[in-house]
């Protein structure tokens, strides 16, 4: 649901969270990112860093260059406009991303079949029909959170986590899809494994995704996906940048 | 500074438990997952640094719990803050907060933990290694950073960054005041929320009024702490958000965890409180099995809590230059 006024309040003594309603869709999400584009156009003195997510935007501040009240009563001017921006739902960019959602790359696939009902074919072209959203980066470094998922494709973490997620699996949970961008520990079931890489230090982009970006997955086969990852070495490689028109 | 060729100074003999190359830290880029990592216990870095006139942010030797071996390859100053892990230089006792000399040859190695959780060595110019988004720091969990993005091996062979042999490392210790207190229980102050309003009137009395322990589970991402349970209102389950440095999140089974230098920068569990700045180092310097209460304080008072912090450091040493 969306809030029908933002709340901000402190998390901690130096940063300040502005949230805008208490679920993970595109409506709540909306004014996240109108918010984001306004204080990277319009810069708040004291402000260090913002961290957009599905339902709020957290500010860290210096309190020695603003004062809280005072940054909390502009942000929360500035978060009631954002509410009221209607942006043009495909603005930005739009990436085409490979996933192979066969064999050892979609380890879980048997059971996300078994949890939903539905055969592999189903589950692949309901993970690749619409383009979904990246609504924050989180986790590890260039880790994206994509969402919404079909309901169909809704299925519980796991009850003990994978010590060892492999590097690019593709995973889903109830309501979103996260891609592994090194090999971490990780509860999520793997539907699938993409060859290109999310993280590059020597990139100026640092990150392959950045919050806001719309992503469509597109499937190919275990051939393909070899020979995909044997060229991606660098950000973008392997990745069909659809759009942008940021 | 960064101008000077590197100048290899000391060889690991034994990396020890965790040692890493540690700055201020990486800030700036939390919105794409990366933590701002950096020294567990900035206020003992800034102390070994000023010890030795260095500015303050320059990198320096964290070392936790078990100290490594070290050999000087050529003569020079060195300062030694935070945890008491029993050093010695030969055959010399070191005490914390105080700045030494070593001969080439020398054998720096740490013994039995006397108190504290993490000591820090800082040396002429800060340690040499690759700026990686501003900062030297290791950043553990995410490879990369510090030498070749991990701790110490056994072999390494640190550089530092100016002459060893001619700093202006000072020969007056650390006054008692800004020293590491002997172990013992700790007040942490918090900020409650931001999800406050998640818990049951008894489990927000549960988390001010019962003493909490650090388990051995515990990091530079965070820590886990053993208590009796908090009790949720409305289950563990947040929609993911931010996760500042110093959250106290609460899974599901109700025992807090601290979230620290290198956690996961978004999170879905609800945090009750958020430890002030203030108090952050001193966390970090609580040791496995070390007490934990929580007081919750305003927010101005937070603030200037740290403000007098920093305050009585500098009434003892101004900072040379701020930052890298």
């Amino acid at each position: 649901m969306l809030y029908p006024k933002p709340q901000l309040k402190p998390s901690g003594d130096r940063a300040l969270r502005i949230t805008f309603g208490d679920e993970r869709s595109l409506e709540v999400n909306r004014p996240v990112r109108a918010l984001s584009a306004m204080l990277e156009s319009q810069p708040i003195p004291g402000l260090r860093e913002m961290v957009p997510t599905y339902a709020s935007l957290t500010v860290l501040y210096d309190p020695d260059a603003v004062a809280f009240q005072e940054l909390k009563s502009r942000l929360a001017q500035m978060a009631e406009d954002a509410m009221r921006h209607q942006d043009a739902e495909n603005a930005g960019r739009l990436l085409r991303i490979p996933v192979c959602y066969q064999g050892p790359c979609a380890p879980d696939m048997e059971y996300i079949c078994g949890y939903t009902g539905l055969g592999p074919q189903e589950v692949i072209s309901l993970h690749t029909q619409e383009a979904y959203f990246v609504f924050q980066l989180g986790f590890t470094p260039g880790c994206p959170f994509i969402g919404p998922l079909q309901e169909q494709l809704h299925v519980p973490l796991m009850q003990s986590p994978r010590t060892n997620t492999p590097k690019g699996a593709v995973a889903i949970s109830v309501g979103q899809t996260v891609i592994y961008p090194r090999a971490t520990p990780g509860g999520m079931r793997i539907a699938g494994s993409t060859p290109v890489q999310l993280f590059q230090l020597d990139h100026s982009d640092l990150t392959l995704f950045k919050p806001g970006d719309r992503v469509q997955f597109a499937a190919v086969d275990e051939t393909e996906y070899r020979a995909i990852q044997a060229r991606a070495v660098n950000l973008y490689d392997g990745v069909e940048i659809v759009k942008d028109d940021r | 500074m960064t101008d000077n060729p590197p100048v290899t100074y000391l060889t690991v003999l034994r990396p020890g438990a965790l040692s890493s190359v540690q700055d201020l830290g990486r800030p700036g880029y939390q919105r794409l997952g990366i933590a701002e990592s950096g020294a567990m216990d900035t206020y003992s870095l800034v102390q070994a640094n000023r010890l030795l006139g260095n500015p303050d942010g320059v990198a320096v030797l964290e070392m936790t719990l078990v100290g490594p071996k070290l050999r000087f390859e050529r003569e020079g100053v060195f300062a030694l803050t935070g945890s008491d892990l029993s050093a010695q230089l030969d055959d010399e006792t070191l005490v914390p907060g105080r700045a030494h000399r070593a001969a080439a040859g020398q054998i720096l190695r740490f013994g039995p933990r006397r108190n504290g959780m993490r000591a820090y060595l800082a040396v002429p110019g800060g340690f040499a290694a690759p700026l990686v988004l501003g900062s030297r720091s290791t950043y553990i969990y995410a490879g990369f950073g510090g030498p070749e993005g991990r701790a110490l091996q056994k072999g390494d062979q640190l550089k530092c960054l100016a002459d060893p042999a001619c700093a202006a490392a000072s020969p007056e210790p650390l006054p008692g005041n800004l020293r590491l207190p002997p172990d013992g229980p700790r007040v942490l102050r918090v900020i409650m929320g931001p999800h406050e309003d998640r818990f049951t009137s008894r489990g927000l009395e549960t988390f001010l009024n019962s003493s909490f322990r650090v388990t051995t589970e515990s990091n530079r991402m965070g820590y886990r702490l053993q208590g009796p349970p908090i009790e949720h209102s409305n289950g563990p389950i947040v929609v993911s958000e931010a996760t500042p440095l110093g959250a106290i999140q609460v899974p599901g089974q109700g025992h807090p965890v601290l979230l620290l230098r290198e956690r996961g920068t978004t999170g879905g569990y609800t945090k009750i409180a958020c430890i002030v700045s203030a108090d952050i180092d001193t966390i970090c310097q609580v040791p496995p099995g070390g007490e934990l209460t929580f007081k919750t304080v305003g927010l101005e008072q937070a603030q200037q809590a740290e403000r007098d912090r920093w305050r009585a450091l500098d009434a003892w040493r101004p900072p040379l230059k701020r930052g890298v």
